[in-house]
């Protein structure tokens, strides 16, 4: 019979080494990666530590395709940049003021509109590819930025989510505002936002990683290689000429998961925060 | 300053709910005004009206001499304290209190002054840059005030502000709010259903009860004066006993009780338009005196269930045989303990007579 200590000592044990099984597994590709792209490019394969430790793949990277100053990939960083920013900067402002009318306005209608946010929600994207790839040409706004953003600037899940939270803002905040002065979007921008600081650090935070690790839209509306972000470049290197030299896919990829990295070491209390809020992760 | 005027004021919410029906009331310029009424009756909603935070259903409301029944809050030179004090929580003190000069673009210099006469009055210069989390609930409630008085408006709305507040401090802020009055002159529309915040701080009480006006006036004439069984019961502490009798004028008029019968000194043109009917008698706890049961001028005996002393008066709690009677006293008789009897004697000039259905007083 074991005792209470020992049977305590090995449920303990028994439960982190399930755990840690299950982070190998999760976190073995991402190790792989990090450690293939560090190597020579005759050991990718073959070795897992490698003999030495290389940056070449990474010089070839900044270097490929380049003609004068700008390497592509450095353009195509400064695209994901773009598109990323400016679909946060809009589902947070978008977000917020519909979240507000939603939650603190009364009008016609808006029990119709919050049910048909939330029905809409449970759509897949895929759904919605063929119909806004078709829009998109008629815009006339394939191979161009604001065709890889448009469909994104409005969230529903950044609406719902600024909605539940501007629905606990007491109402004399509200009150003592319009007293003192301010417009419907004053408040919502001097009062309501401000006091919902994580709300919108999460929303900002999901919405920039979703963007920056978007692929399929990206490469359904891109074919210049100007404004292609870098999801999709990378996406090109694994065919083509390319896709003989692994090292330079697994640098590119690994580059690719840097700012959200530091995303999450700068925000990563949000994070926990936001998954718990919503159920959603990146 | 500025008088306010409710004419005809009428508010149903949304969900068909009646707040406040027929509201008249004539508010003048520099008087303390307080509502007052159980959760429910409306007050706040009146209150919310005159600051245009809620549309009205129909009525008018003037505020000077002007109508202000499409001008938005902002226009309508009010300022509001709120039960919660309602401070930006992102915000100091003073941007708590300067946020609505900002927003009306005073020059950034007349803020800063304001804000420190405010400060200064209300003896909060040391916590102008403190968050209002990093303040006590006084603290909080003087900032509240702050930002209503830096805005120098013409009337001033305060919401149940001394609710949130323990009992002490609630005392020290009602003396601070009646100082202000008398310093600053402002109209006050003053909201509780604290009927001791009613009886101390108001020039006029305006007792509402279910959306309507049960009775105004002075705090004494309330008191003295109720016009129906509610605002008898409301007002007063605890509140008036109630107790069913019959007016008979065969052979004398006289109230009958099945415990005691008292004497009518009302006029004889009175009793006839009454006629012998039953009515509910209220008598203030405070208008009996209890003597030893076996006195000779003693109303009624009742045994005693429960005496609460409160060292400068108690309150004894008397068995009925259809109810229970409250009576305070500050001299306790010496027979007097629990489970005996005591003899009450009713100050016969301080009765009150209400309609046994209307509610509605029967004056003399």
């Amino acid at each position: 019979m074991l005792n209470r200590s020992q049977s305590k000592f090995l449920s303990l044990t028994a439960t982190y080494a399930l755990l840690a099984t299950g982070l190998i597994f999760i976190i073995f590709p991402y190790i792989w990666m990090v450690l293939a792209s560090l190597k020579p490019s005759a050991e990718i394969y073959n070795r897992l530590i490698p003999t030495r430790i290389t940056l070449e793949h990474y010089r070839m990277v900044f270097s490929l395709g380049s003609t004068g100053s700008t390497s592509p990939f450095v353009r195509a960083i400064f695209n994901s940049l773009v598109v990323s920013s400016i679909t946060t900067l809009s589902v947070v402002f978008f977000g917020a003021i519909t979240g507000y009318a939603l939650a603190r306005l009364r009008f016609k209608g808006q029990n119709l509109l919050k049910n048909f946010i939330l029905f809409q929600m449970l759509f897949p994207i895929v759904l919605f590819l063929i119909p806004r790839f078709l829009l998109m040409i008629r815009l006339g706004w394939i191979n161009t930025y604001q065709g890889m953003f448009s469909p994104f600037m409005m969230s529903a899940w950044g609406t719902f989510l600024f909605m539940q939270f501007f629905k606990t803002v007491p109402q004399s905040l509200i009150d003592a505002a319009r007293l003192d002065g301010c417009s419907e979007l004053r408040i919502v921008f001097r009062i309501m936002l401000p006091l919902s600081k994580s709300v919108t650090i999460i929303v900002a935070i999901f919405t920039f990683m979703s963007m920056w690790d978007e692929f399929l839209w990206y490469l359904i509306v891109t074919k210049d290689y100007n404004l292609m972000p870098l999801s999709v470049l990378l996406g090109l290197y694994t065919r083509g000429e390319y896709s003989s030299y692994p090292g330079i896919q697994v640098a590119g990829a690994t580059l690719l998961t840097l700012p959200i990295l530091a995303l999450f070491y700068f925000f990563r209390e949000y994070f926990t925060k936001g998954i718990t809020m919503t159920g959603v992760k990146g | 300053m500025a008088a306010i005027r409710l004419k005809n004021v009428h508010k149903t919410y949304p969900n068909n709910v009646l707040a406040v029906s027929s509201f008249n009331l004539d508010i003048n310029e520099g008087e303390f005004l307080i509502l007052v009424g159980p959760s429910g009756c409306g007050k706040s909603t009146i209150l919310r009206l005159i600051a245009g935070l809620e549309e009205l259903t129909d009525g008018m409301i003037y505020i000077g001499d002007q109508l202000v029944n499409d001008v938005v809050p902002k226009d309508r030179n009010i300022a509001m304290v709120f039960q919660n004090y309602a401070l930006y929580p992102h915000m100091s003190v003073y941007q708590n209190m300067a946020f609505g000069l900002e927003m009306r673009k005073v020059p950034k210099t007349d803020i800063g002054d304001r804000v420190h006469e405010a400060a200064d009055m209300l003896q909060i210069i040391d916590l102008l840059d403190r968050k209002p989390k990093e303040l006590s609930g006084g603290q909080q409630q003087r900032v509240a005030l702050g930002r209503a008085i830096v805005q120098k408006p013409a009337v001033f709305l305060f919401d149940e502000p001394l609710s949130n507040l323990d009992a002490k401090l609630r005392v020290q802020m009602r003396a601070q709010i009646k100082t202000l009055h008398a310093l600053l002159k402002t109209t006050i529309v003053y909201v509780t259903h604290d009927q001791v915040e009613a009886m101390t701080m108001g020039d006029r009480i305006v007792i509402m009860h279910e959306g309507l006006i049960q009775q105004i006036g002075t705090p004494l004439e309330i008191y003295h004066q109720p016009r129906n069984r509610f605002v008898g019961e409301f007002i007063g502490s605890p509140p008036m006993n109630i107790l069913p009798v019959t007016i008979t004028t065969d052979p004398k008029p006289e109230l009958r009780h099945p415990d005691f019968v008292l004497p009518l000194a009302q006029t004889s043109a009175w009793l006839e338009s009454i006629g012998s009917r039953q009515v509910n008698l209220g008598i203030r706890p405070e208008d009996v005196t209890l003597a030893d049961p076996h006195s000779a001028d003693i109303h009624a005996t009742w045994p005693v269930v429960l005496i609460e002393s409160m060292g400068h008066e108690s309150l004894v709690y008397l068995k009925l045989a259809d109810g229970d009677f409250v009576a305070k006293v500050n001299d306790l008789p010496g027979s007097l303990k629990e489970g005996a009897d005591i003899g009450v004697r009713f100050q016969l000039d301080r009765l009150h007579l209400f309609h046994w259905e209307s509610g509605e007083v029967l004056a003399p």
